[in-house]
C-alpha cells in the first residue's frame, strides 16, 4: 500500500508587514513658545470678554440697586439690598444705600437702624448727618426748609434731588395732613394759614424736580407732589389734573391713582369707581381699594356689587366697616334679621365706634323699636361730641 | 475640529463679546415703558336724543333779574340765599303768571343798608308770551331786600293772593278787581297784623287747624345782621375773605301765623312749642302720614330738619325720631330746598332735601307708621355726586312716564369754593326701574342746554305754562336773569290734568289724589310751599306712560271725605270740586 502525503492548505496570502506610524515630525525647538504665548492670549481674550458680558449681563447689584431706586421700585432696591448685606454686612456704602431706600420708601424705622448700623461701621460723619437731617424733614417736617436751602446752595450736586424729595415729602407731611375733612373751621382756617406760608416753597421745588428728574418714575412723582400742593391749599380743579397727569405718567401707582380715585368721589364718582375697578385688578390685596371701591358702589346705588365686596372684606382688618355696610344694605332690602345679625356683630367688635351705634339705632327705628333706636343715638351722640372735645392738654387757656 | 478652527471660533466670539461691551450702555433709569395698567373704561357715548327742556326764556318776553348786593364786597350770609320765584293764575284765565322776587343790594356811604331790587310781575298771554304787568297790578312798590314767595287764596275769594318775605319784612299782597277788568295786589300785612320783623326766607301755607282758612309757616334763619358780620376767611389759600358760614350765627325761631279766617294773623309759635333751634330755609306742607291733615317738613342750613305732625290741628315736632332729621350717619345737614312726593309707587309721600356739597342730596324713604328712613345711597342719588350745593328742587314728572323725576338746581354760595367755581350745573334725576326699587339714573345730558351751563342757580317753580300737559320749570338765578324752560314732552306720553277746588274755596293743601290706571296707581300730594323760597303751579299734572287707560280718580279731600270721578279723558285739566259729583273738563288755553 502507498502512503498519502498530507495535504498542506494553500498559502494564505502574506499579511503585510506592520509599519509603524510615522512620528511626527520633531518641531523645531524655536516655535514651541509662540504657541503658548498665542494660547495665553487667546485665553486672554476670552477672559475679557468674558468679563464684559458678564458686567453687561451679570449680576451688578449695586448698578442694579441704584436702577431700581431710579425707578422708583423700593422694593426692589430693598430685596438686592438684603442680599447685598447679607454677603458683605459691614461695606458701610451699602448700610447707606439701606437707609436711604427705606427712607424713600417711607419705612422709617429700617432707614433709621441703617443709619446707626452705618455708623457703628465707621461710615463718612457727613454723609450720616447729611441723611440723618432728610430722614428727620421725612419722619416729621423738622429742618424740611434747611434741605430747601442745601437744595438751593448746590442745585447741581449729584444728590441735590435727594434734598429735594425729602423737603417735599417732609414739608407736605407737615403742612398738608390728609385734607382738612373732619376739621372744624377754626381748625381748618389754622391749616391752610400753615400751609399758605409754604406754598410757594413747595410749588417751586415741585418745579425744580421735575426739570432735574426727567425719568417716568419721577415725573410721575413730582405730579403727585404738585397735587398735593393744589390739594392742601384746597385748589380742587388744579390738584385733579395734576393727579391725571401723575396716573398717566404711571398707571399702576397705586397712590397716585388711588388719590385721583379719592378726588374725584364727590366730583365724579362713576369715573372715580372706574379708577378703582382698575386698581383692584392690579393690587387686588390692597384694603383701602376694595373698600373705597365698594363704598363707591353704595352711593352709585349698585348694591349687588357692594355686597359682593364687603364679604370679601369680612375676613380683613376692615371686617366692621363691612358689617356695618353689610348690615345697612340688608336693612334697605328689608331683610331685618340679617340687618340685625350683621350690625350686632359690627357692634360688639366696635361698640365705643359712633358708626356701630348709628348704625344700630338706625335698624331699631326702621323696626319699629324707639326706645332702642333712642338708646343708641344717644351713646353715638356722646361718642361724637367726645370725639371732638380736645382732651385736657390741648385746650386752649 | 482641529484646532485651528476652535481658536478661530474662540476669537470671533471674544471680538463680539467686546464690541458688546464697548459699545452698549445700561437701560436709562426709570425710562422704561409704563406696565401697561387695567385700562379705565370709557364712559357710555353721550346722549343724542332730542333735549327734555329747551331754554325759551328769550322768547317769552320774561326779563326779569334777581340781585343779591355782592358787588359791595360786603361778603354776608344775607346775599347767599338769592330770590325765588312763583307759577300761579293770578287773573283766573286759566293760564300761570309768574311773579319774580328781585333779591336787594347794598346801600348808603358805607353799603350796610340793605335795600330791595323790584319783584316783577308776568302775565301769561298765550303761547309761552309774558307781559310785565308789574306796575298795572300795583307791585310798582318800595321793595325790600326780598327772598321768596307764598301763594294761598288767604280769604277764600276764590283768587291767589301771596306773601313775599326777606330780610326784616314779610308782606301779604290780597288779589283784587283793579277796577278796569283786571286785577291788582294790595298790601294788607300791617293792615292784618301779619307782621314778621325777622330775617324770613322760605314760606308755605296750609290750613293747620282746619277751620278752612290757610295759615302761614315762614322759615327764619340766623342772626346776622351788619351790626353781626364778622370776616370770614376763603376756603382756598391765600384768598383773604368769603362769606361767613351759618354755625357763626344763632339759629331763629321760626313762625306760624294762624289765619283768623281771613280777617287777621297772630303768630302762634310758641303755642307749638316752636323753639329756636333751625337756621330754617326751606319748607314744605303735605299729607305725610295718610291721615288727611297737612303736616309740616322744615329743612335746616347746619342743624336738624324738622318734621312736625299735625295732631289735628297741634303740631308735633318728630324729625329725629321719625328719621327724615339727620343723614344716615347720623349728621344734620345744610338743608335748603324740600319737596314731598310718592316716588316709588307705594301711595305714601317720601321726603326730598337738597344739601350742601360734601352731603348727599337726602331721598327720605316713607316706610309707614311715621316712620322714614334716608335711602340716598340705595336710590343712586350718589351718581350726580357731592360737589354741588343744592338749592331749587322739586318732585316732577319730566317724561311722562308716570314716576315721579327729580330737578336740582345748584350753585354756591362762596364766591371762592374749594371746588373751584360759584357756578354749578344742574342735575336731572330721571326715575327708573330696578330690582327691588327704584333708581334715580343721573339724566343730566338729557336736559338740554341749560342743563349744560353753571350757574348759580336759586329758585325753582314747575309748572305747565303752555297748558300742554308737560311740567315746565322757571328758574332764578343770584344775579341773573330768570330762565323759563319749556318740557318738550319727549317721552309722548298721555296725561291727565287735576285743578283741585275746596268747597267754598277753602284750602285743600293736604288732600291726595290717587289715578288709578288700568295697570298702576299713581299719587300725588296738593302740596303748600316746597323748592326754595318759591311756589308751584297747584295743579296736579299726571303722567299717563305706564298707567294705561284711566279708571278713576280719587281725592281724599284735607279735613274732609274722599271722593272718586270716574272715566276722565286724559289729555285735559279737569276741576274736581269738593262735594260736587261732576268733573269739570276745562277749556284748553295755551
Amino acid at each position: 500500500m502507498r502512503q498519502r502525503k498530507p495535504k498542506v492548505p494553500p498559502a494564505m496570502p502574506a499579511r503585510p508587514t506592520p509599519v509603524a506610524p510615522p512620528t511626527p515630525a520633531a518641531v523645531p525647538s524655536g516655535r514651541r513658545p509662540r504657541r503658548l504665548l498665542t494660547a495665553l492670549a487667546v485665553a486672554g481674550l476670552i477672559g475679557a470678554a468674558g468679563w464684559g458680558a458678564w458686567a453687561l449681563w451679570g449680576p451688578d447689584t449695586l448698578a442694579d440697586i441704584r436702577a431700581a431706586m431710579d425707578r422708583r421700585d423700593f422694593r426692589a432696591a430693598d430685596d438686592l439690598l438684603a442680599k447685598r448685606l447679607a454677603e458683605r454686612p459691614d461695606d458701610p456704602a451699602v448700610r447707606l444705600l439701606a437707609a436711604e431706600s427705606a427712607r424713600r420708601a417711607g419705612d422709617f424705622a429700617a432707614a433709621a437702624g441703617h443709619l446707626r448700623a452705618f455708623k457703628a461701621r465707621g461710615g463718612a460723619a457727613a454723609a450720616r448727618d447729611r441723611e440723618a437731617r432728610r430722614l428727620r424733614a421725612q419722619t416729621s417736617g423738622q429742618e424740611a426748609d434747611r434741605l430747601l436751602a442745601e437744595y438751593d446752595a448746590r442745585p447741581d450736586a449729584a444728590d441735590a434731588h435727594l434734598s429735594l424729595e425729602a423737603y417735599l415729602e417732609g414739608k407736605l407731611r407737615a403742612v398738608a395732613p390728609c385734607g382738612t375733612a373732619g376739621m372744624d373751621a377754626a381748625a381748618e382756617d389754622a391749616a391752610l394759614a400753615v400751609f399758605a406760608a409754604s406754598e410757594a416753597d413747595l410749588h417751586r421745588a415741585v418745579d425744580a424736580w421735575l426739570a432735574a428728574r426727567p425719568g417716568r418714575a419721577d415725573q410721575a412723582q413730582g405730579k403727585l407732589w404738585r397735587a398735593r400742593a393744589y390739594l392742601a391749599g384746597n385748589k380742587h380743579p388744579a390738584g385733579v389734573a395734576a393727579l391725571r397727569e401723575a396716573v398717566e405718567l404711571a398707571p399702576d401707582n397705586l397712590e397716585g391713582r388711588f388719590q385721583l380715585a379719592l378726588s374725584l368721589a364727590m366730583t365724579a364718582p362713576d369715573e372715580s369707581r372706574r379708577h378703582l375697578e382698575a386698581l383692584l385688578v392690579r393690587h387686588p390685596a390692597a384694603p383701602h381699594v376694595r373698600l373705597g371701591l365698594a363704598n363707591t358702589y353704595r352711593m352709585l346705588g349698585r348694591g349687588a356689587d357692594a355686597r359682593r365686596l364687603y364679604e370679601e372684606m369680612l375676613a380683613t382688618p376692615l371686617r366692621m366697616d363691612a358689617l356695618v355696610e353689610l348690615g345697612t344694605l340688608e336693612l334697605e332690602e328689608g331683610h331685618r334679621a340679617e340687618a340685625e345679625r350683621r350690625l350686632r356683630a359690627a357692634h360688639d367688635l366696635a361698640p365705643d365706634a359712633p358708626g356701630t351705634n348709628m348704625a344700630l339705632s338706625r335698624y331699631y327705628h326702621v323696626a319699629g323699636r324707639p326706645d332702642e333706636a333712642a338708646k343708641y343715638r344717644k351713646t353715638f351722640e356722646e361718642l361724637e361730641a367726645a370725639r371732638k372735645t380736645p382732651a385736657p392738654a390741648e385746650r386752649p387757656k | 475640529m482641529t484646532f485651528q478652527l476652535a481658536f478661530r471660533l474662540a476669537l470671533l466670539a471674544a471680538a463680539v463679546a467686546l464690541l458688546a461691551a464697548a459699545g452698549c450702555s445700561r437701560t436709562a433709569p426709570g425710562d422704561g415703558p409704563p406696565t401697561p395698567g387695567a385700562a379705565v373704561a370709557s364712559p357710555e357715548p353721550p346722549y343724542t336724543g332730542r333735549p327734555w327742556f329747551r331754554d325759551v326764556t328769550e322768547a317769552t318776553g320774561l326779563r326779569a333779574t334777581c340781585r343779591n348786593g355782592e358787588e359791595a364786597d360786603q361778603f354776608t350770609l344775607l346775599e347767599s340765599l338769592g330770590a325765588g320765584v312763583a307759577v300761579f293764575d293770578y287773573d283766573g284765565d286759566g293760564r300761570l303768571d309768574v311773579f319774580v322776587v328781585g333779591g336787594g343790594y347794598f346801600d348808603g356811604p358805607s353799603k350796610t343798608d340793605p335795600k330791595g331790587h323790584p319783584c316783577k310781575l308776568y302775565r301769561n298771554l298765550g303761547g309761552l308770551k309774558f307781559e310785565d304787568v308789574t306796575e298795572k297790578a300795583g307791585l310798582a312798590i318800595p321793595w325790600w331786600y326780598a327772598h321768596g314767595v307764598a301763594v294761598a287764596d288767604y280769604d277764600r275769594d276764590g283768587f291767589p293772593d301771596f306773601v313775599v318775605t326777606g330780610f326784616g319784612k314779610v308782606e301779604l299782597f290780597h288779589n283784587e278787581p283793579d277796577g278796569r277788568g283786571g286785577r291788582r295786589f294790595v298790601a294788607v300785612g300791617e293792615k292784618l297784623g301779619l307782621r314778621d320783623t325777622s330775617w324770613a326766607t322760605s314760606a308755605g301755607w296750609a290750613d293747620i287747624d282746619g277751620d278752612g282758612f290757610p295759615d302761614l309757616y315762614v322759615c327764619h334763619y340766623c342772626d346776622w345782621s351788619f351790626a353781626n358780620n364778622p370776616t370770614c376767611k376763603a376756603q382756598t389759600a391765600r384768598v383773604a375773605r368769603d362769606v361767613c358760614p351759618p354755625q357763626k350765627f344763632k339759629p331763629l325761631v321760626h313762625s306760624l301765623f294762624k289765619n283768623e279766617k281771613g280777617t287777621g294773623f297772630r303768630d302762634v309759635a310758641a303755642d307749638h312749642g316752636f323753639k329756636p333751634d333751625g337756621c330754617g330755609l326751606g319748607v314744605v306742607l303735605a299729607d305725610l302720614n295718610g291721615d288727611g291733615r297737612p303736616d309740616i317738613y322744615v329743612g335746616n342750613d347746619a342743624t336738624n330738619n324738622f318734621l312736625y305732625w299735625n295732631r289735628a290741628g297741634r303740631l308735633q315736632e318728630k324729625g329725629l325720631t321719625a328719621g327724615c332729621a339727620v343723614d344716615d350717619s347720623g349728621h344734620y345737614n345744610g338743608s335748603m330746598g324740600v319737596d314731598a312726593g310718592d316716588y316709588d309707587g307705594t301711595g305714601r309721600a317720601a321726603i326730598w332735601v337738597t344739601n350742601f356739597q360734601g352731603e348727599l342730596h337726602a331721598l327720605y324713604h316713607n316706610l309707614g307708621d311715621e316712620l322714614f328712613d334716608h335711602r340716598s345711597r340705595a336710590a343712586g342719588i350718589g351718581a350726580a355726586g357731592m360737589a354741588r350745593v343744592g338749592f331749587g328742587t322739586a318732585f316732577t314728572d319730566s317724561d311722562g312716564d308716570g314716576w315721579e323725576d327729580l330737578v336740582v338746581l345748584n350753585g354756591h354760595v362762596l364766591r371762592h369754593p374749594t371746588s373751584g367755581t360759584q357756578k354749578q350745573l344742574p342735575i336731572l334725576f330721571h326715575n327708573t326701574a330696578r330690582p327691588g326699587g327704584r333708581l334715580f339714573a343721573d339724566a343730566t345730558d338729557r336736559g338740554g342746554s341749560y342743563f349744560r351751563t353753571p350757574a348759580v342757580a336759586r329758585g325753582l317753580a314747575v309748572g305747565d305754562l303752555d297748558n300742554d300737559g308737560r311740567p315746565d320749570l322757571v328758574v332764578t338765578h343770584a344775579n341773573g336773569p330768570a330762565a323759563v324752560l319749556r318740557n318738550e314732552g319727549v317721552g309722548g306720553h298721555p296725561w291727565l290734568g287735576v285743578k283741585l277746588a275746596g268747597k267754598g274755596h277753602r284750602d285743600i293743601v293736604g288732600s291726595t289724589v290717587t289715578l288709578d290706571g288700568e295697570t298702576r296707581t299713581l299719587t300725588l300730594f296738593v302740596k303748600g310751599g316746597g323748592s326754595y323760597l318759591s311756589a308751584n303751579d297747584p295743579r296736579l299734572l299726571f303722567g299717563l306712560g305706564t298707567a294705561g287707560k284711566v279708571k278713576r280718580v280719587t281725592v281724599k279731600w284735607s279735613w274732609g271725605g274722599t271722593q272718586t270721578w270716574d272715566a276722565l279723558e286724559p289729555g285735559a285739566y279737569w276741576e274736581l270740586t269738593e262735594g260736587q259729583p261732576a268733573a269739570k273738563k276745562l277749556p284748553p288755553a295755551p
